[in-house]
C-alpha cells in the first residue's frame, strides 16, 4: 500500500511535466498586451552591445589564432552564437512591437487637412508610439548588422582553417645540402636545449616537489594495475588467446583479434590519459614540458595500438591464430617493418612537439619530417620484396611465395611516392600521407576486423561453434535460441562500437577538431534536415519514453483501480473488465498523444492526415472500424460480459475477453472461437447468463400407456420437490401425449445456476427412475414372442379350426375369468416387443 | 491496437512540421521583402495572396513600410497594408 501511495504521488508529480507539452504543442503563446515593458527595448540593446563587444573581442582573438587551427575550431562555435543571440535580442522586442502596432492601429491614421485636429492627448500618444516603433526597428536593425557581421565572420573562420589545412599540405621547401647542414647545427643545439629544459625541470621538480611527482608517479601506478587486473579479470577470456584450442575457429580467431586490439589499446590510452591528468593536476607539469609530455604519451598509445594490431592480425609465433594466410618469417618481417614505419612516425610526432615547445627553427621541423617520410618510403619498398604469401593449405613454416603483383607494384609507387614528395620539397605532404599509412591505415584495418567478426557473429548460429559461446552456454544455461539472439545483439554491439570508435578517430586523423565532431553529433542527434522537415532523434526517442512511461503509468492505474477499488466496491466482474479495457485504451491513446507531441511532430498535421486516411477507412478500412466501434458499443452497453454464456449463430460457449475489434468465445470443447464485433452487434446473440443465472430444465418421461397418468404425474412432482431445484417457481408436469401404448409426460423445473443443468437433469432422471421401479410402475408391456410362418390358405383353415377346437374345450373344463391385467400381447406385441 | 498506433506514429512522423517561418501575402498587391539569412541580404517578391517559406534558422525581414522584424524560424507572417502581423 505504501509503495502504491508513493506511486500515486509520483504519478501526481509527473503529470504537470507530462501535460505542459501539450498544451504547448496545441496553441501558440496567447498575445499578452504588455502595459509599458519600455525598458524591454533597452534590455534588448544592452544585450547586442554586450555582444557587440564580444565580437570584436572574438575577432582580435581570430586575429591572434591564425596558425592555431585547434584555436580557430574552438572559436567558431562563440561566434555562431552570437549571430543567434542578435537574434533573439531582436525576437525579444516583438511583442512590445506588435502591442505597438495594435495601438496604432487603434488610433486610426492621422487626420488629413481640412479635418478636425484630434485631441491632445492621442497626439501625445502617438508621437510617443512612433518614436518606439522608430527605436525598435533601429534595434532590429542594428541586430540585424551583428548578425551579418557575425555569421561573415563564421565563414571567415572556416575560410582561414581551409587555407591553414592546405598551406601545411602543400607549403614546398627547397631541399639543398645545405637545408641540412642548418638543420644539424639546429638539431645540435636543439639537442642541448632539450637536455637543459628537461634537466632544469627535473631537479627543480626533485628538489620542491618532489612528494607531488612521487603522489603522481605511484597514484599513475596504481591506477594501471587497477586496469591491468581488472581488465585482465573481466576481458581476460575475450582477448586471451586459449592454449587448450588447438585449432581456432575462424569467428573465434575474429573476435580475440578484435578485442585484444581494443580493450588493451583503449586501457593503455586510459592509463595514459589518467597519468597525464595527475601529473597535470599535481602540479608537476611545467608549460613548456606539458605538450611534450602529452606528445610522448599520444605517441606511445599509438605505437601500442599498431603493434597489438599487427600481433593481433599476424600472430607471428602462433600461425593457427593467424587471420591472413601468410608464412611464419613473412609474419615476423612484416610485423618488425610496420611497427618501425609506426616508430619513425611517432619519433616525428614526438620531435615536431619538441620543436614547438623549443621553438625551434623551421629548417629542423622540415628535416626531421623529410626524414621520417623517408625511412618510411625506404619500408614500404622493403615490405614490397618480402615473400609472405602462402598457397591455400600451405605450411606456414614454408618460405613462402612474393606478393600479388598488383599489390606489390601499389607497395612500391607509393614508397617511391613518398620519398620523391620528401625530396622535392613537399614535407608536409609526405608526411601527412605517412601519417594516413600508419594510423589511418591501422584504424580501417581495426575497423574492417570489427565489421568482419561482427559479421561472422551475426549469422545464425555462428556464436554456438565459438568458443566462448560455448562457455557461456555452458555457464548460464543458454538454450540455442537465447544464444543466437545473443549472438545478433553482440554482432549490433560491435558494429556500434567500430563505427563509435572509428569514425571519430579517424576524422580526428585528418586534423578534424574534437569541438567539430561534437557539435556534428549533437546536431545528428538534435536536428536532422530533409528538405522543409527537420527530424530530432532526441525528440523521438524522448516522445518514445514518455509513451512507454504512459503505458506503465495506465497500466498501473489500471491494476491499482481493478484491485484496490473496485473489488472492495464489489462491481461486477463484467464492469471491472470494460472499465478496466475503457482505461487501458483511454490511456494508450493519451499516451501516444504525449508521445507525439514530445516528438515533436505538431497535432495540427496529424489532422491533416486523419482527414486523408477517412478515404482510406471509407474502402478498406471499413470492416476494421466497424469491429472497431462495435467493440466499444459493446464495452459500453454490455450486452453480454466476461464469463456468460452465450449463443451467436452457430458458436457457443463462454466468453473469455472482450477486446476492442474482436471477442474470444471458448466453446464447451474448449475451443476458441474469435467472433468479431460486429458480428456480435449486428447479428443475434442468445445469453444465457445475462441478467441472472435461472435456467428450465426439461426431462421427458415415458411411461406404459396402462398406468394411471394422475398417479404418474404425483411421483414425478415428490420427485422433483426431493431434487435441487427452485421452489419458486415450481416444479410442473406436463402430460404431453399418449398412444396406445405410451404416455408421455414433461417433468420441468427452474434452476438456480444454468450451468449445473446437467448434473441436476442427471440426478433427477436417476431419482424418477428408482421412483418408478419402486412403485412397480411399468415403463412398457410385458412382451411375448412372435414367430411369424408362412402356409397357405387350407393349413391356415386346418389350424383355425384346431385353435376352435382347443378353445372349446378348455371351456368346458374350467369357467373363463376376464382379467383386467394387461392382454393384449396381439396388438401391442410387435411394438413393445 | 499496438500496431494501429504504430500506423498513426509513422504517418504522423512523415507529417512532420516545417521548421520555417512562412509569409503570406494578404494585400491586393505584390509586395518586396529584404531578407537576411545566414549574412546574406536578398530581396522576395510576394505576389498578392501568395504564401512564401523562408527562414530556416532564422532571419531579419525588412516590411515595406519600412518596420523590420526578426524571426526565429517558426512563425506565420501575414502582410496587410505594408505592415506585418506575426503569429
Amino acid at each position: 500500500m505504501t509503495t502504491s501511495k508513493r506511486l500515486l504521488f509520483l504519478l501526481l508529480a509527473i503529470l504537470p511535466l507530462l501535460l505542459p507539452p501539450l498544451a504547448f504543442a496545441e496553441e501558440p503563446a496567447p498575445p499578452a498586451l504588455p502595459a509599458a515593458p519600455a525598458n524591454t527595448i533597452s534590455e534588448a540593446n544592452d544585450s547586442l552591445e554586450k555582444a557587440r563587444r564580444q565580437l570584436a573581442d572574438l575577432r582580435k582573438q581570430v586575429d591572434d589564432a591564425r596558425d592555431n587551427d585547434s584555436k580557430l575550431a574552438e572559436l567558431k562555435p562563440k561566434v555562431e552564437q552570437l549571430a543567434r543571440t542578435a537574434l533573439e535580442a531582436s525576437v525579444s522586442t516583438r511583442e512590445r512591437f506588435n502591442y505597438i502596432k495594435g495601438r496604432l492601429d487603434q488610433l486610426g491614421p492621422v487626420p488629413a487637412e481640412g479635418q478636425p485636429p484630434e485631441a491632445e492627448p492621442i497626439k501625445e500618444e502617438r508621437a510617443k508610439l512612433a518614436e518606439e516603433r522608430a527605436a525598435i526597428n533601429a534595434v532590429t536593425g542594428s541586430a540585424e548588422s551583428l548578425s551579418i557581421e557575425a555569421t561573415q565572420m563564421a565563414n571567415q573562420i572556416t575560410e582561414m582553417r581551409r587555407n591553414l589545412f592546405s598551406e601545411t599540405l602543400l607549403k614546398r621547401t627547397a631541399v639543398s645540402t645545405g637545408v641540412f647542414e642548418d638543420a644539424l647545427t639546429a638539431g645540435a643545439e636543439q639537442g642541448t636545449d632539450l637536455q637543459r629544459t628537461v634537466g632544469g625541470w627535473f631537479r627543480f621538480v626533485w628538489a620542491f616537489k618532489r612528494e607531488s611527482l612521487m603522489a603522481a608517479v605511484s597514484l599513475s601506478l596504481l591506477i594501471g594495475l587497477l586496469l591491468y587486473s581488472g581488465g585482465r579479470r573481466v576481458a581476460g577470456p575475450l582477448i586471451e588467446r586459449n592454449r587448450r584450442i588447438e585449432k581456432p575457429h575462424y569467428i573465434t580467431r575474429l573476435m580475440i583479434a578484435f578485442w585484444s586490439i581494443t580493450i588493451p589499446t583503449l586501457a593503455v590510452g586510459a592509463f595514459a590519459f589518467a597519468c597525464y591528468s595527475l601529473l597535470y593536476s599535481f602540479n608537476v607539469l611545467r608549460p613548456d614540458i606539458a605538450p611534450m609530455v602529452s606528445q610522448l604519451f599520444v605517441v606511445c598509445v599509438g605505437l601500442y595500438f599498431v603493434s597489438a594490431l599487427t600481433r593481433a592480425v599476424l600472430a607471428p609465433k602462433r600461425p593457427e591464430w593467424r587471420l591472413v594466410n601468410v608464412s611464419n618469417s613473412g609474419a615476423r618481417r612484416l610485423e618488425w617493418s610496420i611497427f618501425a614505419m609506426a616508430s619513425a612516425n611517432a619519433v616525428d610526432y614526438f620531435l615536431g612537439a619538441v620543436n614547438v615547445a623549443l621553438g625551434s627553427p623551421v629548417v629542423l621541423t622540415v628535416a626531421k619530417s623529410l626524414i621520417a617520410s623517408i625511412v618510411i618510403g625506404v619500408i614500404l619498398l622493403w615490405i614490397a620484396f618480402i615473400r609472405p604469401m602462402l598457397r591455400p593449405g600451405e605450411d606456414p613454416a614454408s618460405e613462402g611465395r612474393p606478393w600479388p603483383r598488383a599489390l606489390s607494384t601499389v607497395l612500391m609507387l607509393t614508397g617511391f611516392g613518398l620519398i620523391a614528395l620528401a625530396v622535392i620539397g613537399y614535407v608536409g605532404l609526405a608526411r601527412f600521407v605517412a601519417t594516413q599509412i600508419v594510423v589511418t591505415g591501422a584504424i580501417l584495418v581495426t575497423m574492417y576486423i570489427g565489421i568482419l567478426s561482427g559479421r561472422a557473429i551475426g549469422v545464425q548460429g555462428a556464436l554456438a561453434r565459438t568458443y566462448l559461446g560455448q562457455r557461456l552456454a555452458e555457464r548460464y544455461q543458454l538454450n540455442e535460441v537465447a544464444l543466437d539472439q545473443a549472438g545478433l545483439a553482440a554482432s549490433l554491439g560491435i558494429y556500434l562500437l567500430v563505427l563509435l570508435l572509428g569514425v571519430p578517430g579517424i576524422l580526428l586523423q585528418w586534423g578534424f577538431q574534437p569541438g567539430d565532431i561534437e557539435s556534428w553529433a549533437l546536431q545528428l542527434f538534435t536536428e536532422i534536415r530533409l528538405g522543409s522537415i527537420s527530424i530530432s532523434i532526441v525528440g523521438i526517442l524522448a516522445g518514445l519514453v514518455l509513451f512507454a512511461l504512459g503505458l506503465l503509468v495506465t497500466r498501473w492505474f489500471q491494476r491499482w483501480l481493478d484491485g484496490t477499488v473496485m473489488v472492495r466496491s464489489h462491481v461486477d466482474p463484467g464492469v471491472r473488465n470494460s472499465v478496466r479495457t475503457a482505461i487501458g485504451y483511454a490511456g494508450v491513446a493519451l499516451a501516444g498523444l504525449i508521445g507525439i507531441s514530445a516528438a515533436g511532430i505538431n497535432l495540427s498535421s496529424l489532422a491533416l492526415v486523419a482527414g486523408a486516411l477517412s478515404l482510406g477507412i471509407g474502402f478498406g478500412l471499413q470492416n476494421i472500424v466497424s469491429n472497431f466501434v462495435s467493440g466499444l458499443i459493446l464495452l459500453a452497453e454490455r450486452p453480454f460480459k466476461v464469463g456468460d454464456w452465450v449463443v451467436a449463430g452457430t458458436t457457443e460457449g463462454f466468453v473469455k475477453r472482450i477486446s476492442v475489434r474482436a471477442t474470444e468465445i471458448e466453446t464447451f470443447q474448449r475451443q476458441t472461437i474469435i467472433v468479431p464485433n460486429s458480428v456480435l452487434i449486428n447479428g443475434q446473440v442468445g445469453n444465457w447468463t445475462h441478467r441472472n443465472k435461472l435456467g428450465r430444465i426439461e426431462i421427458p418421461v415415458t411411461v406404459f400407456s396402462g398406468n394411471d397418468p394422475r398417479r404418474v404425474t404425483e411421483l414425478l412432482l415428490e420427485v422433483a420437490a426431493a431434487a435441487p431445484v427452485l421452489r419458486n417457481p415450481e416444479p410442473n408436469v406436463v402430460f404431453v401425449n399418449f398412444s396406445s401404448s405410451t404416455l408421455e409426460f414433461e417433468l420441468r423445473a427452474f434452476v438456480a445456476d444454468v450451468l449445473s443443468a446437467g448434473s441436476v437433469k442427471t440426478e433427477l432422471r436417476t431419482a424418477i427412475l428408482e421412483r418408478l421401479r419402486q412403485e412397480e410402475i411399468p415403463l412398457a408391456g410385458p412382451g411375448a414372442p412372435t414367430i411369424p410362418i408362412t402356409m397357405d390358405p387350407e393349413s391356415a383353415q386346418l389350424v383355425s379350426a384346431m385353435i376352435e377346437n382347443a378353445k372349446a374345450q378348455a371351456g368346458r373344463t374350467a369357467e373363463p375369468v376376464r382379467k383386467p391385467s394387461p392382454k393384449p400381447v396381439e396388438e401391442g406385441g410387435d411394438e413393445t416387443g | 491496437m499496438m500496431r494501429m498506433l504504430a500506423i498513426l506514429l509513422l504517418t504522423g512522423a512523415t507529417a512532420a512540421p516545417a521548421v520555417a517561418a512562412s509569409i503570406t501575402n494578404r494585400d491586393s498587391e505584390a509586395v518586396v521583402l529584404s531578407i537576411v539569412e545566414n549574412g546574406n541580404r536578398s530581396e522576395l517578391a510576394l505576389a498578392a495572396g501568395q504564401t512564401e517559406t523562408v527562414c530556416r534558422s532564422g532571419c531579419f525581414v525588412t516590411l515595406p513600410n519600412g518596420d523590420r522584424v526578426g524571426l526565429s524560424g517558426n512563425e506565420k507572417v501575414e502582410i496587410t497594408g505594408g505592415s506585418a502581423i506575426i503569429k
